[in-house]
């Protein structure tokens, strides 16, 4: 799959679970472009500053 | 008081009968580890720790015949899901893998508990590492549903859910990073509330997602997880507020049509709608509300919680991957595909997110809406009967929250014809727990005529 390392544990999987696992990254994905789209000016959020509140 | 009627006590009716002496906390302790057993069938639990519970019941009659001061849970049995960590007793997180964790130490969470008097009868049963929300766990049983035995508790926080529903124990231990306590409070008919995120330390709780992780009190009752929850966050809240007919009076309740109302059961939709009149007709004012930032939450969540948990199993899904029950290891493996370009941009999307919401939530003081979009579906059934999948379905509504920090708690509104219950969900601005679970303790007492709020689980 484009722009994902080759992983020698990948090869090791069956076939119908690789599909799953891919499927569900293309999508996954294409829901992270529209975060890039939404999001190009803002910094990371780190949880910390999520701490009780602040 | 029969047995029974004490197995569903609240927790303040329980103190009460222990403070008469019409009651000991070893009696107590036996009528709740009996009551444990005779729900063996539910899978409720992975440990049930009778010897040390009656070593603790025992330990404090003896502190109360002495007169010594008694802390707030003297003598009162509570659970702990099994991923909270317990000193010297077994901590597996559902897995195989952590089968023979044992910790040297309570996580604080429970070590608050216990410095009140809390007496721990057991560990319950949980979605695999907390990662999943039907809570049918390969290793140690399907939590099943006390109302509908064919039905999932929903998870992750299940065991404790149908542990509760079921009047075992007056408190349980959960953790929450996409719904966790709330679906299986839904689901079961019990009252779960995710607080304000890092409110009560997730130290000692075996991580799923740090980012998203919290852990918060679970009870039969609204008053008894506020009391919980003063306890396990060591904060001083009132949540009672003003008597009378119309107690909402001035409250704010935002209701939020688009994603939290769409594709709904119509049980759900009926009840939680019928919830919301319910708070009109106790003073609230309904707001509408629409943050269009919900659309990125999803995609936001998954990707900072697919991440961080295949960050921290990392080692153990590439050496012991078959270990690891199907569908959690499906989402590790998939966790390691995840760039970290990606995980940044979710870090990134989540504070326009956060900052969307903090906006919102000032012209309201609680959101309400439902907590899940259909009542329990059959244990091995993939869908929901709104058309939902049911990871996503049962996420859906409840994901948001720990996406923005924001506190939460699942209440009961209602049952379905055939007699499963349906949850309400209460939101406020973060620290506002006390503003929740004041609305929420508004309407539940509202609810106490209501047929459906006497009903008991047959088990």
């Amino acid at each position: 799959m484009p722009g994902i390392p080759n992983q020698p544990w990948l090869d090791a999987l069956e076939e119908s679970e690789l599909e799953r696992i891919l499927e569900r990254l293309r999508v996954l994905r294409e829901g992270v472009s529209r975060l890039r789209a939404a999001a190009s000016s803002e910094e990371p959020l780190p949880a910390s500053e999520l701490e009780q509140g602040r | 008081m029969s047995p029974v009627d004490v197995a569903f006590a609240s927790i303040g009716a329980v103190r009460e009968l222990l403070a008469r002496r019409e009651l000991s906390a070893l009696e107590l302790t036996r009528i709740q580890l009996e009551r444990a057993e005779s729900i063996a069938g539910l899978n409720a639990f992975i440990s049930i720790l009778a010897g040390s519970a009656l070593e603790e019941a025992r330990r404090c009659d003896e502190r109360m015949k002495e007169g010594a001061s008694l802390g707030r849970l003297h003598g009162v049995p509570v659970t702990a899901k099994d991923i909270v960590w317990s000193k010297g007793e077994r901590t597996t997180s559902g897995s195989r893998i952590a089968f023979d964790f044992v910790p040297d130490r309570d996580a604080p969470a429970l070590a608050r508990l216990r410095a009140e008097g809390a007496i721990l009868l057991g560990k319950t049963n949980l979605h695999e590492f907390a990662y999943g929300v039907s809570n049918v766990n390969p290793h140690y049983g399907a939590a099943r549903n006390p109302w509908k035995k064919d039905c999932i508790s929903g998870g992750s926080s299940g065991g404790s859910a149908v542990a509760l529903a079921a009047g075992v124990g007056y408190g349980s231990i959960g953790t929450d990073t996409g719904g966790s306590i709330r679906i299986p409070s839904s689901l079961c008919g019990t009252v779960g509330l995710k607080p304000t995120y890092g409110a009560i330390p997730r130290d000692g709780v075996t991580p799923l997602s740090w980012s998203l992780d919290h852990v918060g009190p679970m009870a039969r009752r609204v008053e008894d997880v506020a009391l919980l929850f003063e306890i396990m966050s060591g904060t001083k809240i009132d949540i009672r507020g003003s008597s009378g007919s119309l107690p909402l009076r001035g409250t704010r309740i935002g209701i939020h049509e688009r994603h939290f109302f769409e594709n709904l059961s119509p049980e759900v939709n009926e009840s939680a709608r019928g919830a919301i009149s319910r708070m009109e007709q106790l003073g609230a004012e309904p707001v509408a509300l629409d943050v269009p930032e919900i659309e990125l939450q999803a995609a936001c969540r998954n990707a900072i919680a697919f991440a961080e948990a295949s960050s921290y199993h990392e080692e153990n899904i590439k050496n012991r991957a078959q270990d690891y029950g199907e569908d959690t290891r499906e989402l590790l493996r998939l966790g390691l595909l995840i760039p970290a370009t990606d995980y940044i941009a979710a870090l990134r999307a989540r504070r326009r997110i956060v900052r969307a919401f903090r906006k919102a939530f000032l012209a309201i003081d609680v959101l309400v809406t439902p907590a899940t979009p259909a009542a329990a579906p059959p244990i091995g059934t993939s869908q929901l009967e709104n058309g939902d999948e049911l990871r996503f379905g049962l996420i859906r509504l409840v994901g948001p929250f720990n996406a923005i920090g924001f506190p939460a708690v699942a209440l009961p509104c209602g049952m379905s014809r055939d007699g499963r219950p349906l949850g309400l969900q209460i939101a406020s601005s973060p620290g506002c727990e006390a503003e929740l679970l004041r609305v929420a303790l508004a309407f539940q007492e509202s609810q106490s005529s209501s047929d459906w709020s006497r009903l008991r689980p047959a088990v």
